[in-house]
């Protein structure tokens, strides 16, 4: 009967039958949950936290080593590396999760028209997914920032454009798979809009497995930011990004390896994070695993 | 992960690459039957040794080749190298030498006669040469043999560089001729001098080795045998120092405090040749009013810039040309950070609320952190900076060629002579590397003047005026002429050659 499934409402099923639970059952995907839980919070709560502004230099405290003062001693213009790490954490979660909303807005656009279309044009965008995807994303970071400079939204669209064909492929193959589905024809049938159709009927059919993958995503996404921070593309100063610092903080390794000590560990922090949490979410919610049970 | 792994492994090698500086240091290992050798940091690995070509190496040209004239060491003196005589002509337009006798060109090539001379200084500026160096050879006409170890050098208009930056540099390194036209195009990895060392072994990307010159016609130094590893990256050659695989290395200058409680490190802080500056572009408001200008430098804390991007190392400087450079202005005015007389100013010009404002940066740290500080500076005087990362090639596309309302942070590295310090601000380079867009009829005109004036004391006070006219129009804010800090071990000895930058000189036993 795996024609007739319906994934969302199968991982909403799951859900409600706690199968959300054994994500947190499982220690793993506990322990995720947690370290992506306590980012979260110092993300929303940063300015209680920092003990000190992010941006204010002090150059006759520079490359002070860690203290009670300065908990992860300060960097090479005597700013506070914690608060910075503190703020950091706002933009190495926004950045990822707008770019991946931006990514599967694309997909749903482009991976609907794909899939309910003539299987002619189907292939034609197909190509198109498979050019993007197979475009080195860091190289084609790194021309569009050339050209344009760097900035949030520039970031944004770019890695967007970059992570978005995986996405669209996954919706397109879902959306083949709905489509002939009766209550499609029905609503054919009854004369309804291809845009009503799309989105009333197809999309949340099809629109579930994306989470999961979106999920998964996250951490990538995340350490792609730090590369093009780290090479010096990514978000412009004094905005504080986990990168950036892990970057200016390689050429001070050898006297004040803080930087890079504790910018790595927060980078660690968030991509195991939601790494372990992702995997957990698919083991134990993906219909598409169910089937082996 | 795999990914996102392989990413951060290629940034790093690119930064590896990214962060290269030339370097390079003398060591005396052992005694007896020993090789005396030693072990250095090459910064960069070479490409070209060919002196018409050569774009970095200078060291190691200074090794392989002998000019008519040399510096001697940590002075601006110049004595003779392979010229026995040396006469300007009072016009400046001959210049009659006469070489040693009994100069030997490596890898028996023969001895050194007024014929190489010749066909060393006429090659570069032959163009189907196209060599990087015809511009310092610009106004030679030809070179006359008047004997086997003689001749004239007849130059169509005195040029007061030719003694500066031309006979005693790259440009005059004297090749052997039999070898080049032997050799050809393989002459760049195959070079051929006369100098104290010759060209052992290179193998691209590993090592390079000098031997010493057993015929060298000079005093031989005592290294034997000299070892140059590339090595991109500051903090990696520091490491191979510390263990004692190098024995001379440049490090970074917040290393400095750390050798420097070493006892058996000797440490070099050197002036580099270098200008640090900000700019504005002047074409476009705010910048095109001196009140803005004026304001900008009485906001921006330029000790503070030494202080957190230089490392507190080199000197501050209120003017363009560095100390021992001809020109130098000993009493420019230094204008410390006073905001009630920037926000007056600001209110003078119509800004009293200040504005907005474009600033470009490269990923380089020293421009990024400069560019955080200049933010902080002008935020208490209302100017609310916004830093622009840009990558370094579209950097100077949209510095210098395009046209924005934008201010930067620039260094631009230099020679020994003033007439190269004081070019990259004249009208004609607005458009190539006049980032200011800055015009001046008067500066334009001294430059030229000041470039044939064969008197230095006449040309020092044209350089001195052209200071004094950017400072009176605030057209840019100095920070420093930098500074560059080497280690090596008490065994060793290093001579740098004074005053440049990249140069430095090869212990050789005087």
């Amino acid at each position: 009967m795996s024609e007739n499934r319906n994934y969302l409402k199968e991982i909403i099923n799951n859900i409600k039958e706690s199968n959300l639970r054994r994500v947190f059952t499982d220690p793993l995907g506990l322990f995720g949950f947690l370290l992506i839980l306590f980012l979260v919070l110092i993300a929303i709560f940063a300015p209680y936290i920092a003990p000190y502004s992010s941006s204010d230099i002090d150059i006759a405290n520079r490359l002070a080593s860690p203290s009670s003062r300065h908990l992860f001693g300060t960097d090479n213009l005597g700013r506070d590396v914690f608060s910075r790490l503190v703020f950091g954490s706002r933009i190495a979660l926004t950045v990822p999760i707008l770019t991946i909303s931006f990514g599967i807005i694309l997909a749903i656009i482009f991976g609907l028209i794909a899939g309910y279309s003539s299987e002619r044009v189907g292939n034609i965008f197909l190509v198109i997914f498979d050019i993007i995807k197979s475009f080195p994303a860091l190289l084609f970071a790194m021309t569009v920032i050339a050209l344009t400079g760097s900035n949030l939204f520039v970031l944004i669209i770019i890695i967007g454009i970059t992570r978005f064909p995986a996405y669209a492929r996954l919706i397109r193959a879902q959306t083949l798979r709905v489509k002939g589905k009766e209550y499609v024809i029905a609503a054919k049938a009854i004369g309804a809009s291809i845009f009503k159709i799309m989105y009333k009927h197809i999309l949340p059919n099809v629109i579930g497995p994306i989470f999961i993958q979106a999920a998964m995503d996250i951490p990538v996404v995340i350490t792609f930011v730090a590369a093009l921070s780290f090479l010096g593309l990514g978000v412009p100063p004094p905005t504080p990004s986990w990168g950036t610092m892990i970057k200016i903080g390689y050429s001070f390794i050898r006297i004040a390896p803080w930087m890079v000590i504790f910018g790595g560990i927060a980078l660690v922090w968030a991509t195991l994070g939601f790494t372990l949490f992702g995997e957990a979410l698919r083991d134990n919610l993906d219909p598409r695993l169910n089937r082996q049970r | 992960m795999k990914i996102s792994k392989s990413l951060l492994k290629r940034g790093l090698l690119l930064v590896l690459v990214m962060a290269l500086v030339f370097s390079s240091g003398i060591v005396v290992y052992g005694a007896g039957d020993e090789v005396v050798k030693s072990r250095m940091r090459l910064g960069e690995d070479i490409e070209n040794l060919d002196p018409a070509h050569l774009v970095r190496g200078y060291d190691i040209a200074l090794a392989l080749y002998n000019k008519l004239l040399k510096y001697k060491p940590g002075s601006s003196e110049l004595v003779n190298d392979a010229a026995e005589e040396f006469n300007v002509s009072d016009d400046g337009k001959v210049i009659t030498f006469k070489l040693k006798e009994g100069i030997m060109f490596h890898k028996g090539y023969g001895e050194m006669t007024a014929e190489d001379v010749k066909f060393s200084f006429e090659r570069i500026i032959d163009p189907e040469q196209n060599s990087e160096y015809a511009a310092d050879w610009q106004t030679l006409d030809h070179v006359e043999i008047t004997g086997k170890y003689s001749g004239k050098i007849i130059l169509t208009e005195p040029l007061a560089s030719l003694l500066v930056t031309t006979i005693p540099f790259t440009p005059g390194s004297i090749i052997s001729k039999k070898a080049y036209e032997e050799l050809g195009n393989k002459f760049a990895t195959n070079p051929i001098g006369s100098g104290p060392y010759y060209m052992e072994k290179w193998v691209p990307e590993q090592e390079l080795i000098l031997g010493r010159f057993e015929d060298y016609f000079g005093q031989k130094p005592n290294i034997e045998q000299i070892e140059l590893y590339p090595i991109g990256d500051k903090n990696i050659s520091e490491m191979n120092f510390d263990k004692g695989d190098l024995d001379v290395t440049e490090i970074s200058l917040d290393s400095i405090d750390r050798y420097e409680s070493d006892s058996d490190v000797d440490v070099h802080i050197l002036s580099t040749l270098k200008y640090g500056f900000i700019g504005f572009n002047h074409k476009y408001a705010p910048f095109d009013n001196i009140n803005v200008r004026k304001a900008l430098r009485y906001a921006i804390d330029v000790d503070m810039i030494i202080n957190g991007a230089y490392s507190g190392v080199p000197k501050r400087a209120n003017a363009m040309i560095a100390p021992g450079i001809l020109g130098h202005w000993e009493d420019a005015p230094q204008y410390d950070v006073n905001l009630e007389k920037a926000r007056e100013l600001l209110e003078k010009a119509g800004y009293p609320d200040g504005f907005e404002v474009e600033m470009i940066s490269t990923s380089n740290p020293l421009y990024m952190n400069t560019s955080q500080i200049v933010k902080e500076n002008l935020r208490k005087i209302g100017i609310e900076v916004n830093i622009k990362l840009i990558e370094t090639s579209a950097w100077y596309e949209y510095v210098g060629k395009e046209s924005h309302p934008i201010m930067f942070f620039e260094t631009f590295s230099l020679t020994l002579d003033p007439g190269y310090w004081v070019e990259w601000f004249t009208t004609d380079q607005v458009g190539k590397w006049n980032f200011l867009k800055w015009s001046n009829s008067r500066y334009d005109e001294l430059a030229d003047k000041a470039a044939v004036t064969m008197d230095l004391e006449k040309r020092e006070e044209m350089y001195i005026e052209m200071q004094k006219i950017m400072d009176e129009e605030a057209a840019i804010i100095w920070i420093t002429n930098g500074a560059k800090a080497y280690v090596s071990n008490k065994r060793v000895d290093p001579v740098f050659l004074g005053h440049y930058n990249q140069y430095r000189y090869w212990k050789i036993v005087e």
